[in-house]
């Protein structure tokens, strides 16, 4: 992870995105700059970010819809500029904002998206059957997509993006406006496709959701800050992993001292308006043993002691203060600019 | 083979999309069809081609010879012109005139014998109160007109003189045949001094016919002449008088002592025949009706069309072409906006869809709707208005589907050039006003002024209108010319159409 550029230098086949120093502007604003990175083959990529950060700009880049300012971009081995048929044809996508078309019906709107790849009735009948239960619309597959609420629409639209079952898939915040059982369900079967060997790039505002996510890319201003496994994502963070420990009595600043000198506790220690002690350590799993066996040392009562994983929410608002605090730098944390 | 049936697969797709989407929006439908539609059948129920009287008022001194024969002949002439009154105030005729209580105002010169003795014509003087140059023509038509209405009148009375003139001589010419007559019996018994005696009655006779027969000779001899007629023979009324005239048997005297008469007899054998014709001549100008002598030519205008072609029927080819071009553009600029505003272009680029794939389904998909609500159209002005329908249904098949190709391709480039619905529209009916002017509609391309009448020949309905009246109207074959002007300029626009949206979908 820590050099994806150089695979896509050494193994473009294995990678199925690549982007080397990729700038987009739009009139004098970059609205992407300088973005360079691999996505590996059959796997979920999330890409996180503030409003207008550049997710959906790098989405449609890898599409083909933008063509680069400046640098190189390869999806399958190809320019997006000159995808062949075969190409698009295995790509699907979802755009942001619902763009289907409201004066046809649910199945409708699913036959013609089917249509456009080349599917006959009789190819895409039962697709179409299976899509609507996935996406629990079989009951609605006549209403016209216009009457449709927000949340149905992206189901519609989702539903449209899969009907041609893709290679590559490219989803423009998928679970936007939908309830968290069905949005659970969705990535139930992202997971799936991703299974099948199929590559899935997903945006999203919902920042929970990067824990489905095989790797996630942090977006912010244009620059990507970080492309890493959700949990390197959390050390990245807070510089660790969190343990947090409950005592019976509260530590001596002698002890404090102490506790934070042990080789494997990282910065300072943090104590919680409720009591709790929190803890930063390289490995959590190596840590919490040694750290219970120190307190056992010092014939302290320990409460509780635990692994800490704080919400996703928690990691990406650190980040993206950190990053707008100037502290950390892609250089010095390990993500890729 | 795959290719093959994904490609048939598209394009049938598209046509249920689009189809789908037209019915589904039923205003538009109303808008676009439905509303030409009705307003074209209140124009030909309502529209009736015959143009009513002018209210007319004359303006004629009270003691103007001409006052009752206007008078007279204004009741004659119900058709063009509605009597309202006779004056000789000018002003109460220009108030009415100008409070449009009248169309048209005749000024009747007095003195008028006075003026053409003295060699001028007499100036009959029209006021209008139009303002509308086509208006303005016809009211100068109707002056001119009147004039010679009027003209004809004069001609007629002076006519009819000529006939009591030529009654008048009938007894003249009925005496001299019969002294004629006694002259040459007188002779052929040997009675020389009897005959001398019927000659010198004969003489007679002829000086006062010479005088008599004066005008209705001179005009029926100016009308043979004047149509080609026989100068020679019954229309030279005065040439024979001057023969009979100049007859050595009537203008010498009969020497006694002759030992035969033979050759004076002949003569007045052959002076008794002239005068036998001149008789029927004049009993043939007196037969003839003074107004058919003074209008000898009347006209009668057939057509060589076979269907009586009324206004309604005229228009009916130029609508249907308007309905369908403002109709096909209207849908084919809008259908491209919609998928850009709405973002299914995105898609389109995403996907397997090459520019020309959608361009080629589009327009095939609004060809095959624009040839329905053709088909319906077309059954409905047959069937229903009546309409004459002389040529081949296969020709207007062609004419219609040329005519959808062309304005399809108008309308993807409006859809280029809008950014939104509602500039698509006022493009779209921009088009429609410039049909309407410029696609010969209502004005004959001829009026058009090069290199105005250019503008003309950019407007698929310009190529439409002229086949469809040709086919419909004239049950002609298809112009060539026009066939494949209108056809190369759609494959022009097509083209422009296809380079249009490539780059639309190239990059942004």
């Amino acid at each position: 992870m820590e050099n994806v550029l150089m695979q896509t230098v050494t193994s473009l086949t294995d990678n199925v995105i690549s982007f080397e120093g990729v700038t987009k502007t739009f009139g004098e604003q970059d609205a992407v700059h300088d973005l360079s990175f691999v996505f590996p083959k059959g796997k979920i990529i999330g890409l996180i970010g503030p409003s207008g950060s550049g997710k959906t700009t790098t989405v449609r880049l890898m599409t083909g819809i933008y063509h680069p300012t400046e640098g190189k971009i390869h999806v399958m081995g190809s320019d997006p500029r000159s995808f062949t048929l075969e190409e698009r044809e295995k790509i699907g996508y979802m755009t942001q904002n619902f763009v289907l078309y409201p004066d046809l019906s649910v199945k409708e709107n699913l036959a013609f998206a089917g249509a456009i790849y080349g599917f006959g009735f009789g190819h895409r009948a039962k697709r179409i059957k299976n899509l609507l239960e996935f996406v629990e619309l079989s009951d609605d597959s006549k209403k016209l997509a216009r009457n449709l609420s927000g949340g149905m629409q992206r189901r519609l639209a989702l539903a449209a993006a899969l009907i041609h079952d893709p290679d590559l898939i490219f989803l423009d915040e998928p679970t936007a406006g939908i309830d968290p059982i069905l949005r659970r369900k969705f990535w139930d079967h992202f997971i799936d496709l991703r299974d099948q060997g199929k590559s899935l790039v997903i945006t999203t505002q919902y920042v929970n959701e990067a824990s489905y996510c095989d790797l996630v890319g942090v977006m912010a201003e244009g620059k990507l800050l970080f492309l890493k496994k959700p949990e390197d994502l959390m050390k990245t963070a807070f510089g660790g992993d969190v343990l947090m420990l409950n005592t019976e009595d509260s530590l001596s600043d002698t002890l404090n001292n102490e506790l934070q000198q042990l080789p494997f506790v990282q910065g300072e220690l943090t104590f919680l308006q409720d009591g709790s002690l929190r803890l930063i350590v390289d490995e959590a799993a190596t840590a919490l043993p040694q750290v219970m066996e120190w307190f056992k040392n010092k014939e302290l009562a320990l409460q509780s002691a635990e692994q800490y994983f704080p919400p996703y929410d928690d990691v990406f608002v650190k980040l993206i203060e950190d990053y707008r605090s100037n502290i950390e730098t892609p250089a010095e944390n390990g993500g890729l600019a | 083979m795959r290719r093959i049936g994904s490609f048939f697969v598209r394009i049938f797709s598209f046509f249920r999309k689009e189809f789908v989407e037209v019915l589904r929006q039923p205003k538009l439908i109303l808008t676009l069809i439905l509303g030409p539609f009705l307003i074209l059948l209140l124009f030909g129920l309502g529209y009736t081609n015959q143009r009513p009287p002018e209210r007319t008022m004359f303006v004629i001194s009270k003691d103007n010879p001409f006052a009752e024969q206007i008078k007279n002949k204004a009741a004659d002439l119900d058709y063009v012109i509605k009597l309202v009154g006779v004056t000789d105030d000018f002003d109460l005729m220009m108030r009415n005139l100008n409070r449009n209580a009248i169309d048209l105002g005749v000024i009747i010169p007095d003195n008028v014998y006075e003026t053409i003795r003295s060699n001028q014509q007499a100036l009959i003087e029209t006021y209008h109160n139009q303002i509308d140059p086509a208006q303005i023509t016809y009211m100068e038509y109707m002056g001119a007109f009147l004039a010679d209405v009027i003209n004809r009148q004069i001609l007629q009375s002076v006519a009819e003189q000529g006939q009591i003139e030529a009654q008048n001589v009938g007894p003249l010419v009925d005496n001299a045949i019969e002294n004629t007559r006694n002259t040459r019996i007188m002779l052929e018994q040997g009675d020389v001094e009897s005959a001398q005696h019927y000659q010198r009655a004969v003489r007679g006779n002829l000086s006062t016919l010479q005088l008599a027969v004066g005008t209705s000779a001179s005009l029926l001899q100016g009308i043979n002449q004047e149509f080609g007629g026989d100068a020679g023979s019954e229309g030279d009324i005065l040439a024979k008088l001057q023969t009979t005239q100049d007859n050595t048997a009537i203008a010498q005297d009969f020497q006694t002592g002759q030992e035969n008469y033979d050759q004076e007899i002949a003569s007045l054998q052959e002076e008794e025949n002239i005068l036998l014709e001149l008789q029927t001549d004049l009993d043939s100008f007196t037969s003839i009706h003074p107004a058919i002598i003074t209008r000898p030519f009347v006209s009668k205008t057939k057509s060589a069309i076979q269907a009586e072609v009324s206004p309604t029927s005229f228009f009916i080819p130029g609508v249907i072409v308007l309905l369908l071009q403002h109709m096909t553009i209207t849908l084919s600029s809008l259908s491209l906006v919609r998928e850009r505003r709405a973002g299914t272009m995105e898609l389109f680029r995403v996907s397997p869809l090459k520019p020309v794939e959608i361009l080629f389904n589009k327009y095939f998909s609004y060809l095959v709707i624009g040839l329905l609500i053709a088909a319906i159209l077309a059954l409905v002005v047959r069937f229903g208005l009546n309409s004459p329908m002389l040529g081949s249904w296969v020709d207007m098949l062609i004419v219609v589907v040329l005519l959808l190709f062309a304005s399809l391709g108008v309308g993807f480039i409006i859809s280029f050039l809008s950014k939104t619905e509602t500039q698509a529209v006022q493009l779209s009916m921009i088009a429609l006003l410039f049909s309407v002017f410029f696609s010969g509609f209502f004005l004959d391309l001829r009026y058009l002024l090069y290199p105005v009448r250019y503008i003309s020949y950019l407007i698929p309905a310009t190529y439409g209108i002229q086949m469809l009246q040709l086919n419909m109207l004239r049950g002609l074959p298809i112009n060539q010319t026009s066939m494949f002007s209108l056809a190369g300029f759609g494959l022009a626009l097509f083209f422009i159409a296809w380079l249009l949206l490539r780059r639309t979908m190239a990059d942004e």
